[in-house]
């Protein structure tokens, strides 16, 4: 087992659960402790980077459709001060989360994807699924 | 208010006992900011300790003697140390801090049974005077206080610091806290303890009385004592006594706090971010000492010199309890404190050769 740290900051919810998903199964990527937190708009305290633990490798998760970077550089810049062995990976997402679902799936819409009417329905059943890995059979 | 250093002798379970709170070089990056008295950059001073060690090595007694001692000055009341000794000998004690402005105090004293006998002395601190240097010009001004712990007060100043421990808080201090914060502080960590406690409101009937309710129940803190106790988990009701101390510092009317083994019952990860809330709040010139068994608190991302291990050991035929820094060990910066004191590089793991005895025999 790989016995680095992993903390995964994603953008939403809907990334937060897919994130989450993702480290058990199909287990595409590193576990490690998944929360919502932008920080493209939000800037990280203290008190939570803390918990860091040194050595960590922390992995941003937000769109690239974002124009207002500021912050984000602060956060990445802050992250790098901190400990020679944080790495910080970002990862941009292309499209939006129903045009990923889209594209990995069969669905023709994402909504189909939770037979919602609309793209926001679909958001809300996401937000309230409890075992996201029932999705990827 | 902040303590530079600490000797005790003959006090409670402490015998030519020393902890120092300075650190002698300027770290270029830290999570607790400036660790400096502010305008005396030079006079550095650790801000946050964790102060850990095994049972009985003394994490609880430090703070008592340091509540005593100070609540000393602020009563004007030498009656508070009377039995600061713990045999038939004097209990003596000397502690430097620093309160309002820019001056060290050094507070010493000899407890002998009803008989208190104190010195006091001071400097002024200047704008490039580390704490040695401070040191160095300390003045005797036992002869202008006389004896008086009134006039030691008025020499002192204001002083303001609140000390927490588990088995004391039967009711809680709600004096002197925001009630908007109170509540505030409240609603975020019971709910992050018990997310089915998402209901705490003020109860507008009762004075210092606020309501936790829950699927047609209710849980009070009426007056500052916590009602229907059985009713919550053990770590949730230990979590309202560090929603109040959290909830303390926001109000900023403490500059110096000892919160002492509040988390035993609350998740680790939960009890480090509470941690680094605590850490995060601590203003300038203010200073926290926060005891723990909890070795995963040793992976958060703070300067060496945060960490202390009290341990107990046989010197000369007697216990003695003595204090180490991870810094006065551990000199690289990537060197693990956890694994240090997993390797018991602190001398602080505790004996636990007579459990042997309860072996089961083959």
């Amino acid at each position: 087992m790989d016995n680095r740290r992993f903390y995964y900051l994603a953008e939403g919810e809907c990334e937060e659960k897919l994130l989450k998903a993702l480290k058990v199964r199909p287990a595409l990527i590193h576990p490690g402790k998944v929360e919502s937190f932008n920080v493209i708009q939000r800037t990280l305290k203290p008190n939570k980077l803390m918990g860091f633990q040194p050595g960590s490798s922390v992995v941003l998760v937000f769109d690239t459709d974002k124009e207002e970077t500021a912050i984000l550089k602060k956060n990445v810049e802050l992250l790098k001060s901190l400990s020679f062995r944080v790495e910080v990976i970002t990862i941009a997402q292309v499209l939006n989360f129903e045009d990923e679902i889209e594209y990995c799936t069969d669905v023709g819409k994402a909504q189909e994807f939770t037979r919602s009417e609309n793209v926001s329905e679909f958001k809300s059943a996401v937000n309230r699924m409890r075992k996201w890995s029932s999705g990827w059979r | 208010m902040i303590i530079m250093d600490v000797n005790l002798n003959n006090v409670y379970s402490f015998d030519d006992f020393r902890i120092n709170l300075t650190y002698p070089r300027k770290l270029s990056v830290s999570l607790l900011g400036s660790e400096a008295l502010e305008g005396r950059e030079r006079f550095r001073y650790k801000k946050a300790v964790i102060l850990m060690g095994a049972n009985a090595a003394g994490k609880t007694s430090l703070g008592k003697a340091l509540l005593k001692i100070f609540s000393s000055i602020r009563e004007s009341n030498e009656a508070i140390l009377r039995d600061l000794n713990s045999e038939d000998r004097p209990a003596e004690f000397r502690v430097d801090f620093v309160n309002e402005g820019y001056v060290l105090h050094r507070f010493c004293g000899v407890v002998d049974g009803e008989n208190v006998s104190i010195r006091y002395l001071s400097a002024e601190i200047g704008e490039m005077d580390s704490y040695e240097m401070a040191v160095e010009k300390l003045q005797d001004r036992t002869e202008e206080i006389a004896g008086s712990f009134k006039a030691l007060r008025k020499a002192v100043g204001q002083m303001e610091f609140r000390f927490a421990y588990p088995e004391i808080e039967t009711s809680l201090r709600l004096a002197d806290i925001k009630e908007a914060a109170l509540l505030k502080t409240l609603r975020a960590v019971i709910g992050t303890l018990d997310p089915s406690l998402t209901d705490v409101s003020v109860a507008r009937d009762l004075k210092d009385s606020f309501v936790i309710r829950r699927r047609g129940k209710e849980i009070i803190i009426q007056e500052g004592k916590l009602l229907n106790r059985e009713l919550l988990s053990s770590g949730t009701a230990e979590g309202i006594d560090v929603a109040v101390f959290l909830a303390s510092m926001l109000s900023g009317r403490n500059s110096f706090y000892y919160c002492d083994e509040h988390f035993s019952y609350i998740q680790s990860d939960i009890e480090k971010r509470i941690f680094g809330l605590m850490a995060e709040r601590l203003g300038k010139n203010e200073q926290l000492i926060f005891t723990t068994h909890n070795t995963d608190m040793l992976n958060l991302n703070l300067p060496k010199h945060a960490f202390a291990f009290l341990k107990k050991e046989i010197q000369g035929g007697e216990y003695k309890v003595s204090a180490t820094f991870a810094s006065d060990v551990l000199k690289r910066h990537t060197d693990s404190v956890k694994c240090a004191m997993e390797n018991d590089m602190f001398g602080s793991l505790p004996d636990d050769s007579l459990l042997d005895d309860l072996e089961v025999d083959e």
